[in-house]
Parts: C-alpha cells; sequence; structure tokens
C-alpha cells in the first residue's frame, strides 16, 4: 500500500460516492460496493477540504486551527483517517 | 374556483417557504390546528421533505411534530443514497450494453426541479427502455443481483401478448441493496398513447459527475402531468413537482401544450394547470393564457382532483374504499374519446391476476374471461366479508356485544365457501389436464 505522508496531495474520488448532510454530520454512500459511512464533525470537514487537490499538511493546520488540538496528534489521525478513505477507494494521492 | 379548507392551505404554505408557513401560522389559534391530521396529511402526500425544511425553526409547530418530520427525513435520506446510488450503477452498465433507456421521475424530479437528490422523497427507480432493449435490460438487471417480482409468471404465448398489449412496465427488487426498478417499456395510459422511445428526444443530466439519460424536460413535464392525472393526484407531492419544474424556467408551456395536442391530452395539462393555480396561486403568464380557453373536459377533471387530493384518508381503490367508484368514473372522463371502452375493459378485466394462479394452455386461453368474473365475486365476497370483520371488531371495541351470530355474516359465509368451491374445482380440473 503507497504511504501517506505529510506533504502527499490528495483528493476524494467523488464518482463513486454519493454524500448526504445528516443534522450536522454527512453520510456518505460507496456506489459500486453499497457501503454507507457515517462521518463525524471533524471527518465531514477533512472531506469537504478534499474536494480539490490538497497536501495532507494543509488539512492538518486547519483542523489544529479549528478543534485546538496538538499539531503531531492531529496529523497521526489525520494521516490514519486519508488511509482509510484510501483503502475504501475513496481517495486518490496524486 | 373554491377557496382551499384551512388545512390545505396551511400544507401548502409549509411547503412553500417559512415566512409563508409562518404567516398562515400566525393567522389561527394554535389550539385550532388539528396537528394530527395535518401530520396524516404530509405522509399521505409525501411530503416531509418539503414541509419540515420549512418548520424546523417554527416555535409554533408543535416540537412532536418536528422531531417526528426530522426522523423521517433523515430515514429517507439514507433510502434516497441508496435509490440513487443505483439509479447510476444501473445506467453504467446500460451504458456499457448499449441499451437505449431514460431515467423518469424520481431521482430525475429531484435533481432538476429540487436541485438536491436528497430533497424529495420516491420508492423506486423508473426506467424507460426501447422496446427492442426490455430482454436485454432485464438480464442486465439480472446481473446486478435483481430479481423479477412483477409479473410473477412466465411471459410466454398468450400471457406475453396480454402482457405486453395491456401492462406497462416490469417490477424487480434487489433484496441486498432493497431498492425497486420499474422497468417501463411504454407509458401509454388509457387510450393516450404516449411518444414512441424513439421519437423522443433525449437530454443528459449530471448527479455526481455521473451522466445519465433523461426525457428532454418538456417531453419530462408533459409525462409528469399525464402520470399524476392518471393517479388523481392523489399525492399533492406530484402536482408540487409541476410547479417546481415551472419555477426553473427550464419549460416552454407553450411546447408542452402543442405537445399534448399531439397526443390528445390537452385536457390533462388544463386540469394540471387549473389545480396549480388554486393550490399554489402559479401566475406564469403562457400558463394563465391557456386556462382562458373554455375547456370544460379540463375544468372538469380538475374539480375531480380536487376532491381526490382534499381526501384525509389513503386513497383507496378497492371495493370498499370509499373512492372506489368515483376514481372509476374519473377515469372514464379522462379515458381519450372513442378508447373510453377500452379503458374500462382494461380497468375491470385484469386477467392476470390469474395467471399467477392457474395455468391454463394457449388454446383455452379464453377461458380465463369465464374464471375471471368468479374470481371478482369471490373476492368481492372475501372482502365483504373481511370488511365486515373489521367493523365489528371495531364495534365489539364499543360494545361488547358480539356479531358473529349476525345471520347476514353467516349468509355471506356460504356465499364465499361456494365460490371457494367452484374455483378450487376449476383448479383441480385443469390441473388433472
Amino acid at each position: 500500500m503507497i504511504k501517506l505522508v505529510p506533504h502527499s496531495k490528495v483528493q476524494r474520488i467523488e464518482k463513486d460516492v454519493l454524500v448526504t448532510p445528516l443534522d450536522d454530520t454527512y453520510v456518505m454512500l460507496h456506489i459500486e460496493k453499497s457501503k454507507h459511512y457515517n462521518l463525524n464533525n471533524v471527518s465531514s470537514d477533512i472531506w469537504q477540504q478534499l474536494e480539490c487537490p490538497i497536501a495532507v499538511s494543509q488539512i492538518t493546520t486547519m483542523l489544529c486551527e479549528k478543534y485546538d488540538c496538538s499539531q503531531e496528534q492531529c496529523s497521526k489521525d489525520t494521516l490514519k483517517f486519508l488511509q482509510q478513505l484510501y483503502k475504501q477507494d475513496l481517495l486518490k494521492i496524486l | 374556483m373554491k377557496q382551499l379548507p384551512y388545512k390545505l392551505q396551511l400544507l401548502t404554505a409549509c411547503m412553500q417557504s417559512p415566512e409563508q408557513a409562518l404567516a398562515i401560522l400566525q393567522q389561527a389559534p394554535r389550539r385550532k390546528i388539528n396537528w394530527n391530521l395535518i401530520h396524516k396529511l404530509i405522509i399521505r402526500h409525501r411530503l416531509h421533505h418539503q414541509v419540515y425544511k420549512n418548520i424546523k425553526n417554527l416555535d409554533l409547530v408543535p416540537s412532536a411534530m418536528r422531531n417526528s418530520l426530522a426522523e423521517l427525513c433523515a430515514q429517507d435520506k439514507l433510502n434516497l443514497l441508496s435509490i440513487c446510488g443505483e439509479t447510476i450503477r444501473i445506467t453504467r452498465v446500460f451504458e456499457q450494453q448499449q441499451i437505449k433507456y431514460c431515467v423518469v421521475k424520481g431521482v430525475v424530479i429531484a435533481k432538476i426541479a429540487y436541485a438536491a437528490i436528497d430533497e424529495r422523497s420516491c420508492k423506486d427507480i423508473d426506467i424507460w427502455v426501447a422496446p427492442e432493449h426490455v430482454l436485454s435490460a432485464c438480464n442486465c438487471l439480472t446481473s446486478l443481483g435483481y430479481a423479477i417480482t412483477n409479473p410473477k409468471y412466465v411471459l410466454k404465448g398468450r400471457k406475453y401478448t396480454y402482457f405486453s398489449k395491456n401492462r406497462h412496465e416490469i417490477a424487480l427488487y434487489n433484496t441486498e441493496r432493497k431498492v425497486e426498478v420499474e422497468l417501463h417499456f411504454k407509458l401509454d395510459y388509457l387510450g393516450i398513447n404516449y411518444f414512441k422511445f424513439n421519437e423522443v428526444p433525449l437530454l443528459l443530466i449530471q448527479i455526481n459527475n455521473n451522466q445519465i439519460n433523461t426525457l428532454n424536460h418538456e417531453y419530462h413535464f408533459l409525462y409528469l402531468i399525464i402520470h399524476g392525472s392518471i393517479h388523481a393526484w392523489v399525492r399533492l407531492r406530484w402536482l408540487y413537482d409541476i410547479k417546481k419544474y415551472i419555477d426553473t424556467q427550464l419549460i416552454d408551456v407553450k411546447q408542452v401544450i402543442s405537445l399534448s395536442a399531439s397526443i390528445k391530452c390537452e385536457h390533462l395539462v388544463f386540469q394540471a394547470f387549473s389545480l396549480l393555480r388554486q393550490f399554489f396561486g402559479l401566475n406564469n403568464q403562457d400558463v394563465c393564457t391557456f386556462l382562458e380557453i373554455n375547456n370544460p373536459r379540463g375544468t372538469d377533471l380538475a374539480k375531480a382532483g380536487y376532491q381526490f387530493i382534499n381526501a384525509n384518508y389513503e386513497f383507496n381503490t378497492r371495493v370498499h374504499g370509499k373512492m372506489f367508484f368515483k376514481y372509476r368514473f374519473y377515469l372514464i372522463k379522462l379515458a381519450v374519446k372513442n378508447e373510453k371502452l377500452n379503458a374500462l375493459l382494461g380497468d375491470w378485466f385484469k386477467l392476470d391476476i390469474l395467471f399467477e394462479r392457474i395455468n391454463l394452455p394457449d388454446k383455452i386461453f379464453w377461458a380465463y374471461y369465464i374464471i375471471y368474473p368468479l374470481w371478482i365475486i369471490m373476492r368481492l365476497i372475501q372482502q365483504t366479508q373481511q370488511h365486515r370483520r373489521q367493523r365489528s371488531n371495531k364495534l365489539q371495541f364499543f360494545n361488547k356485544s358480539s356479531t358473529n351470530n349476525n345471520p347476514q355474516v353467516k349468509k355471506l359465509s356460504f356465499s364465499a365457501w361456494l365460490c371457494k368451491k367452484i374455483f378450487k374445482h376449476t383448479l383441480s380440473v385443469n390441473k388433472q389436464k
């Protein structure tokens, strides 16, 4: 598997995914796999950031500003989440 | 033109904007509003998304009502996501297999008229396919995990001829994804011969960068009018779809009128526009000009349509439903002149109900016409009994006296038994053959 690093540029794969807002969060459906994913507030924010090509570090900075957390922990968690998206064919690494 | 009763005024205002909803709520004292009835009407007319969006922040609406609608909308959104996802998945395969198709109603209306796939509820996917591609479309859907649910009998010989002449669609269901698809092979109803697949201009719409074929706006708009009219506009949401479509300004109303004239259904367009003006105060210039022309048939149909929308109860076309006979008369009024008898026969003689129960060889296909009235009599008796039982249960709830000793019920039970015997005998004779 390709390893994601903070300077990797990533973008979401939209063609196979449908997203709908539900209360303050999002629900996502993978069309081919017919799998639903619930996104919490933080992952919804990340998903929105992934609309255009973006570096992982930029996402981390944005999250740190918004949620008041340590850069190191935030970077670690973001990379873990992005790896999961990649594994589910929801993310491409540019 | 009749003024709408308060319940419908409230409903239509709540559908349109928070401001209109607030204005009408402030007019009436809170205690006078029967929220239970309004809730039932919202469900009956499938308007939960449209209403909830506008009342979610209004304190004048009871919180129980808002919570109930919020829950309903959340559940429905997941369902809509699945339906939309399946629409994309199916159309991708149809494109690969070069099947001529177009998606109608449902997701397409949501995308075009509401600009959001999750703001208009729908229960299934409607796809119109070119008649020569029905079989391959069915095969594609089967390969995607769908199974045919209607017709429940094997389509061959006279049964196939009957089905293709009298029915419009094949229904398929995917148990894993819980999505239903209706594969339409024609869009003709009651002598109104909608255009042939190859005659209609198609349009491409985009959902999440996926291209989907649908009907050109005017043709789709006209189809929605025909569909709503055939079902007596029993869901106010269908009428609201038409309004939203007009609001997009994508529709050339004059072209719709001219198309309707070419397939002899101007009276349906008149009915729809007339109801639109009555319910939503539509003042589109072309619509108003069209409504100025005297159209007694259309006016008559609009009056009839109003009754069906106004009904509090769920539309029930069974013989004991209040609207059963009214709906039959309505269909006669609606049918194209010279086709009324055929339309009536088609509505009353639904022979294919028998096909899945009795399998007669093609040589004695005519026997279905003899068995059918017997079957109907049996069904009527059963329904009458059921209806009486339900009524007597209701009575028992208030009054403990039992109706089991009622001689009329006993008499009916005997008739039902007799009909059953005749029917079973026919079945066993057929099996022996």
